[in-house]
């Protein structure tokens, strides 16, 4: 290597010196949150699902998996008064839950409607993320479909799962719904 | 005249172009883009010692994004001159404009060294002809201004072309065409292994810029194996700085523990989801529409050159078009690039044109291609260079540094800025680093459900119609309608009209400047600055 190479090499070096320097010589943030908008969001509490509303977004297989019925609809969390704070007995908020179903056969030959009406709140749980809360509905049932299933059943135990405030999950008692619904809850959407 | 002193003329003629596209109306044309704004920030942070990564706590959230010596060489450069404190900065327009002047001439004096480089690398690999054409094409055809933002691709660049550079004087090569060029003999001449060392630093810190660099890697190591004579050793030490100097970055991440967060964010990047707008086709499109000569020339060149079995403009832009097309989320000045090898591939089309001109006539009239070409891409990028598009937007952003007020103890905030994505981070190196006035920033673009609460009782809002649009949406959030309330309580105290796109026509090369904005959320029409205090 010649003196000219060697002072070239020298001048290199000095610079990767530098920019190693500029990496790590500095007073390191350890501290720094995992801040990544899908890693840390704060665990949800019921102001986060009250107002809450969306789409009923599902498919209904029968009994071989083969999907059966198209489930659509609204469905809408909210307060049962005005004043959205208000608690029963048992402490826990006064709100209500309800839904419109439409399911439409995949032929596209049959049709009808459901609603579910008359929420009465057991008990609400939030485990980070996911929200849910079980009561009790009214299924209404429009009349195209009484030979399949009574007009009103009342008081079917149901439990409303929101989950990242994102996606809903509705699954009433199998066996007080005569299995209508199939196997597997109904899903939707939030707005 | 003795033949040196000619060619120290002829070379002074791109560079004397490229200074005047370059560096000429640098604040006027083109628009401040939202990612000179992340990159100054970051630069300002290297500045205060607080190192090349950003914290996710009091800065952007997306940290690790792209590697650290884009902001590393920009706070080097800066700091060189004392940036910012000699220039005794303040937050009158006249202020935020010379803090913006000094980062872009940076960028102009750099897009003039990229000049000198390509034309000694054309001139290494071809002749003196191909060197003059290529390097005049680069200073002076349309596309040129995208070089005067302060952008990754921009300030890799020189790296980049060093790299090819060093890589093409590896010695006792049979494939440098300007035979010439061996016969010289120097005292300063640099040993082969140094040069091949170099050509991999280079490259190294390329990459460590950005990494899409590294689609360079399959055109220098071709280079530098045939031209140290087939030589695999030579690649392997090639290599190494190649592959060390980025490694510098994911290692960053394990010493400080975030590994996870680096790869969270790495795979933000590549798996981002093109959207309607943002596509290798509209990317390339949106080349075309910039400088439809150069495309349709470079192109020509490149296919030229291929057939005549010099694959080295064809090696220079493939790999770079392949990612970009798996990659998808592209725009048009992710392909920078190319830009010097479509103005390779010209000048060797040209070249050849002229010596078919020049045996069928005078030799003079050969010169009335590249003449012309000279003379419609100085007409057409002046009409760009000598645009005024940000006087508005210096306007907005004095009003917003004289509206947040200063602490007396340089960390305390007391007012939270809220608005477009565009305005509360273009902003916000000057405000927060610059004048130090600590503030909180919402983005309703990085917090679309308006999750995150007002932290100060004072707040700054900057309307205009991508914010006003984002809080007029129906969230269910507490927090907007705090937010609401807060604005419709607030006092305009100034409003702007953003002249960003105003001189746009119908016709080229007016009919391109919306291009210059597109997919970076750069709000137009009326900017409104509100406070409640």
């Amino acid at each position: 290597m010649n003196s000219f190479s060697s002072i070239v090499f020298g001048v290199a070096l000095l610079g990767l010196t530098l920019v190693v320097i500029g990496t790590y010589n500095h007073k390191y943030d350890n501290s720094r949150p995992l801040t990544a908008e899908k890693i840390e969001q704060p665990p949800v509490n019921v102001s986060d699902i009250m107002n809450l509303k969306g789409n009923i977004i599902s498919l209904q297989n029968n009994d071989s998996g083969v999907p059966e019925w198209i489930l659509s609809g609204k469905w809408q969390i909210g307060a049962k008064t005005d004043n959205n704070t208000s608690t029963n007995a048992t402490g826990q908020p006064e709100i209500k839950f309800s839904s419109t179903i439409t399911m439409a056969s995949i032929d596209g030959t049959r049709t009808h409607k459901h609603r579910l009406t008359d929420f009465k709140l057991l008990n609400m749980l939030f485990q980070n993320r996911t929200a849910t809360i079980n009561g009790t509905i009214s299924l209404v049932t429009s009349e195209d479909d009484f030979g399949i299933i009574d007009k009103r059943l009342e008081n079917v135990p149901v439990g409303v799962t929101v989950m990242n405030v994102n996606t809903v999950m509705i699954d009433m008692d199998k066996n007080s719904v005569k299995q209508h619904f199939g196997n597997f809850p109904i899903y939707g959407k939030v707005g | 005249m003795n033949k040196k002193v000619k060619k120290y003329i002829l070379i002074m003629i791109p560079l004397i172009l490229s200074a005047y596209t370059h560096l000429w109306n640098p604040l006027g044309f083109p628009s401040i883009h939202i990612d000179e704004g992340h990159y100054m920030r970051r630069a300002m942070l290297v500045l205060e010692g607080m190192g090349p990564q950003e914290s996710a706590t009091t800065g952007y959230p997306r940290t690790y994004d792209h590697p650290y010596f884009g902001q590393l060489f920009l706070a080097g450069a800066l700091g060189l001159l004392g940036y910012p404190a000699s220039f005794n900065p303040h937050s009158d327009v006249s202020s935020i404009q010379e803090l913006h002047l000094v980062p872009r001439i940076l960028m102009g004096l750099l897009a003039v060294l990229d000049t000198f480089l390509l034309f000694k690398i054309a001139e290494r690999r071809y002749s003196t002809t191909i060197a003059i054409i290529a390097s005049i094409l680069f200073a002076i055809m349309p596309f040129t201004w995208v070089f005067r933002r302060v952008s990754l691709e921009a300030i890799l660049m020189p790296f980049l072309l060093t790299s090819i550079l060093f890589a093409l004087y590896v010695k006792d090569s049979k494939n440098i065409q300007n035979k010439a060029l061996l016969n010289s003999k120097s005292k300063y001449e640099i040993s082969n292994n140094v040069l091949i060392l170099l050509s991999g630093i280079f490259l190294g810190l390329a990459i460590y810029t950005k990494i899409p660099a590294f689609t360079m890697i399959p055109l220098i190591g071709t280079l530098v194996f045939f031209y140290s004579g087939k030589n695999l050793k030579s690649v392997g030490i090639w290599f190494i700085p190649v592959i060390t100097l980025p490694l510098l970055w994911p290692l960053y991440s394990v010493l400080v523990g975030q590994s996870d967060l680096w790869a969270y964010w790495v795979f933000w990047q590549t798996d981002r989801d093109p959207s309607e707008t943002i596509t290798f086709d509209g990317a390339i499109t949106n080349f075309l529409k910039l400088d439809p000569l150069i495309t349709i020339l470079g192109i020509s060149g490149i296919v030229y050159s291929a057939i005549r079995k010099d694959f080295l403009p064809l090696m220079w832009i493939s790999p770079i078009l392949i990612f970009s097309y798996l990659i998808e989320w592209v725009q048009y000045f992710h392909l920078l690039y190319i830009f010097p090898a479509m103005c390779l591939g010209s000048a060797i089309l040209i070249d050849y044109g002229q010596k078919i001109i020049a045996k069928h006539s005078h030799p003079i009239i050969s010169y009335s291609l590249i003449l012309a070409i000279t003379g419609f891409a100085i007409v057409i990028t002046s009409m760009l260079i000598t645009l005024d598009v940000n006087s508005s937007y210096y306007n907005v952003y004095a009003t917003i540094a004289q509206q947040i007020p200063s602490t007396s103890d340089k960390v305390q905030r007391n007012v939270t800025v809220i608005g477009s994505h565009f305005w509360v981070w273009d902003s916000y190196w000057i405000t927060q680093f610059v004048l130090d006035k600590p503030h909180y920033v919402t983005d309703p673009h990085l917090d679309s459900k308006f999750k995150k609460q007002v932290q100060t009782n004072n707040v700054l809002f900057v309307d205009d119609p991508i914010f006003l649009k984002s809080i007029s949406r129906k969230i269910n959030s507490e927090n907007l309608i705090k937010i609401r309330e807060i604005h419709n309580n607030s006092v305009e105290i100034a409003s702007f009209i953003d002249n960003v796109t105003s001189h746009t026509t119908d016709s080229y090369p007016y009919n391109t400047l919306p291009i210059m904005i597109s997919n970076e959320g750069h709000p137009t029409g009326k900017v409104a600055i509100r406070k409640n205090y």
